[in-house]
């Protein structure tokens, strides 16, 4: 056994002193990347329901070209505060109810057809399914059957528009509320979420480091991974992307993986780079935020490289697709062994012994 | 040695291991049962990672298990109270060992320790002093013990103890401080101590520490002069180790056990305590009858036999490793049922493809949709798993209408901080691979071409 001990001596000195100030970071995020999303979606979220009312008032071509801008901006900045189901978001199960995909068109077009009186507490009452930004979606756009038709559609429908306009205040309720509810002026969360420095499971590292690699996971799983069949024997399942009504597929993706890169870099200050570089995380000789930062960017300039819309690539660039979800393939492997391992963080969402 | 076999001695101790064991157990599942993880680790899970060769093992359906955790409570129950005592310790015994044997998930190194404890204590007379059984029953009652009862024990324990500190004599532990060096530094915002636990040194110190303690601790708990100190140093470690590490119960059935050192006089001691606390409460003194000590009789010479073999298992088993390749760590062949805890800091990822040989077409399956989020966590690093799920997928794909799915298994693990790298063959078809005791041949050596990947 002796001999064990003496056999290999390994890489030479490291030095993994945990020197990091997590509290730093979690203010750093806390304010200048989640508290931000929260407050640049609730914004966009009013501008939505605004125009939605514009609409509303004189329909035309231009309003609905003016709402539907409204509502990729607004889905745009709900990307970039997915990754952040924690919290007050989580206990109230927010996340669903803003932005549960696919959207159950059938339910949509019942709840409009059993409707009586039509306003958010009616919108509030319905399943996560048929309300929030798919649901909007759906009512504002239709790649098959083009602007037109949905443009009568609403004109025909008086209590369509009126379910569009719901929907929209319902969604800006509720991203005021949750901006409320991280603010320091309304319920504080962001105070909350930066004080919990430890890195046991219920941790604000430990959640965070976790949601990160949910959203990885998510991206590449689910709003890559099966549309371009891979869990379907290779048949392309274009209507399972998000949101290919508006063929913004990527550009949610995009946003996505931006909000990886900050919570990652922290941005300007304090992220989870400058933590593993201070425990000296390394793979292959290279340091470890490196090899991670790198990785996200080669994944960004991969879906740049598709020139079409999701739905349309898959069957025309399908390379490039599954060029791109191969390299997220790899930033989950780097993020949910090498991140969470050399961080001592635990993969996992439950508390449990082990030995 | 027939003379040692024969050799009596007062029951004391074998009475107290027994009271502790039974309320150590009665808390367990009681805390097993409010934690949710009845639920959670065997009524919502729809697939299990069985063990080899108990492949039958199946959870009940519905309430079922509820009912079995029921039963614990009650067996754990009687067993400390030593009433019913036989039947109880086989309920708790069988039951225990199926709740084990269901999925090798949840494996711990206490659990397989709890198993073989009721199993000894089937064997043992442990209720035939300070119990009900014996009140009730002056046939039952007994002050002396054959020697070897309280031994068997005293053996057990040390072979635990001895194991797991032979199993800390690596070069990660010993010379990189590994994982403790991950480990420790995550609890530096911890009263008083956590600034010293995110020096590098205290890993280090630790480490030797933990390894010393594991190998020597049986032989000072022997050792009358040495005892106090060594059962003081007992509480210290394990007390520290439960603050430090998501261990359960664990630390509180090794300080329990390990009063199987102590001599009867000091048991004698505890039970004198304890009958004055009951008789506070207004029951009866034990009867006092004076029987001849318990020699063996041929019944016993069954019972020896059994423990023989039983023993010669307990050391040859953790042994199994040096007859597989590589490192132990990284293949975990001849890992489990070998006082190996809390060795290694391991995390992976598994990507299985689905090739239909029939169209050439392929999918992937992404674990996370049939397995709970502990399950493949286990699974991502452990190769029997592995295998294991990819033929629950070959025959997912075969209900599925696939003639014959092929499935190949891209993993990534990492090993006590060392980079991730490629863990299995990904061009080996698993479907074509058997569970055996022979070496996985398509697991990658730990030490390979860092650039090696997929293709």
């Amino acid at each position: 056994m002796l001999i064990f001990i003496f056999h290999s001596c390994g890489d030479g000195e490291k030095q993994n002193v945990d020197d990091f100030d997590r509290r730093m970071m979690l203010q750093n995020i806390g304010n200048n990347v989640i508290l931000k999303a929260y407050q640049e979606f609730s914004l966009s979220t009013e501008e939505l329901e605004q125009s939605a009312q514009a609409f509303a008032g004189d329909i035309s071509t231009a309003n609905l070209d003016a709402l539907r801008e409204k509502w990729i901006a607004a889905k745009r900045n709900w990307k970039s505060a997915e990754m952040f189901d924690l919290g007050p978001v989580e206990e109230m199960a927010l996340e669903t109810s803003i932005d549960n995909w696919p959207t159950n068109t059938n339910a949509v077009e019942t709840a409009i057809e059993n409707a009586t009186v039509i306003d958010k507490d009616y919108i509030s009452s319905l399943g996560s399914s048929s309300k929030g930004l798919p649901a909007i979606e759906y009512l504002l756009f239709d790649k098959e059957i083009g602007e037109q038709a949905v443009l009568e559609a609403l004109q025909n429908d008086g209590k369509r528009l009126q379910f569009l306009v719901a929907l929209t205040q319902n969604v800006n309720e509720l991203a005021g509320n949750i901006y409320d509810a991280w603010n320091s002026t309304g319920g504080n969360y962001v105070n909350e979420f930066s004080s919990s420095t430890g890195k046991d499971v219920g941790s604000s590292t430990n959640m965070l480091a976790n949601q990160l690699i949910i959203l990885v996971e998510d991206i590449k799983n689910n709003k890559i991974g099966i549309p371009l069949g891979k869990k379907s024997m290779g048949t392309l399942l274009p209507k399972n992307a998000e949101s290919w009504r508006s063929e913004t597929s990527l550009d949610m993706i995009k946003e996505n993986l931006n909000s990886v890169q900050d919570v990652f870099t922290g941005k300007a200050g304090s992220g989870f780079d400058d933590y593993l570089d201070v425990v000296n995380a390394q793979y292959n000789g290279t340091p470890l935020s490196q090899v991670i930062n790198t990785q996200i960017s080669t994944i960004k300039s991969s879906l740049d490289d598709i020139d079409l819309s999701l739905v349309d690539a898959l069957e025309t660039e399908n390379d490039k697709v599954e060029t791109a979800y191969t390299e997220l393939q790899k930033l989950v492997v780097y993020l949910k062994t090498d991140m969470m391992s050399s961080l001592g963080l635990l993969v996992t969402y439950s508390d449990n012994d082990g030995d | 040695m027939r003379n040692y076999f024969s050799k009596p001695t007062n029951i004391a101790p074998l009475a107290v291991f027994r009271i502790f064991f039974g309320l150590i157990m009665l808390v367990s599942m009681i805390r097993f049962v409010a934690n949710g993880w009845v639920a959670q680790q065997y009524v919502e899970p729809s697939f299990h990672f069985t063990y080899y060769g108990f492949e039958w093992i199946r959870p009940l359906p519905g309430m079922g298990m509820y009912l079995v955790f029921g039963l614990l409570i009650i067996s754990a129950t009687l067993v400390m109270l030593g009433f019913f005592y036989r039947t109880a310790i086989i309920t708790f015994f069988l039951l225990f060992t199926y709740t084990e044997l269901i999925d090798k998930t949840y494996y711990l190194n206490h659990y397989y320790f709890i198993s073989i404890v009721a199993f000894l204590l089937i064997l043992l007379p442990a209720n035939s002093y300070f119990s009900i059984d014996a009140g009730k029953n002056p046939k039952k009652y007994a002050e002396n013990v054959p020697r070897w009862c309280i031994d068997i024990l005293k053996l057990q324990l040390g072979i635990v103890y001895f194991y797991a500190g032979l199993s800390k004599l690596n070069p990660d532990w010993m010379l990189e401080a590994m994982p403790l060096k991950i480990w420790l530094p995550v609890h530096e915002d911890m009263f008083l101590i956590g600034p010293i636990l995110k020096q590098t040194w205290t890993a280090y110190l630790f480490s030797w520490f933990g390894a010393i303690y594991d190998l020597s601790i049986p032989f000072f708990l022997l050792n009358k002069k040495t005892r106090p100190w060594a059962y003081l140093t007992v509480i210290a470690f394990h007390m520290l180790t439960w603050w430090l590490f998501p261990i359960g119960m664990f630390p509180f059935i090794m300080i329990g056990a390990t009063l199987i050192y102590f001599p009867a006089t000091f048991h004698q001691k505890i039970i004198n305590l304890m009958k004055s606390f009951f008789r506070s409460f207004g029951k009866k003194p034990e009867k006092k009858i004076t029987t001849h000590p318990k020699a063996t009789d041929n019944h016993n010479h069954l019972v020896i036999y059994a423990i023989a073999i039983h023993f010669f298992i307990q050391i040859l088993l953790p042994w199994r490793f040096v007859l597989y390749p590589d490192r132990l760590f990284w293949t975990e062949e001849g890992y489990r049922f070998s006082w190996r805890v809390m060795l290694m800091e391991k995390a992976g990822y598994v990507i299985f493809h689905i090739v239909d040989p029939d169209t050439g077409k392929s999918s992937d399956a992404f674990a996370s949709d049939y397995l709970t989020p502990n399950q493949e966590k286990m699974m991502s690093t452990q190769p029997d798993m592995i295998l294991q799920f990819a033929h629950f997928l070959e025959s997912e794909y075969k209900n599925k209408g696939v003639r014959d799915p092929q499935v190949f298994a891209e993993a990534y693990v990492t090993l006590n901080g060392k980079g991730s790298r490629l863990f299995l063959d990904p061009n080996r078809d698993l479907t074509k691979e058997e569970e055996s005791f022979y070496h996985k041949s398509w697991i990658l050596p730990f030490n390979q071409n860092p650039n090696l990947t997929k293709r």
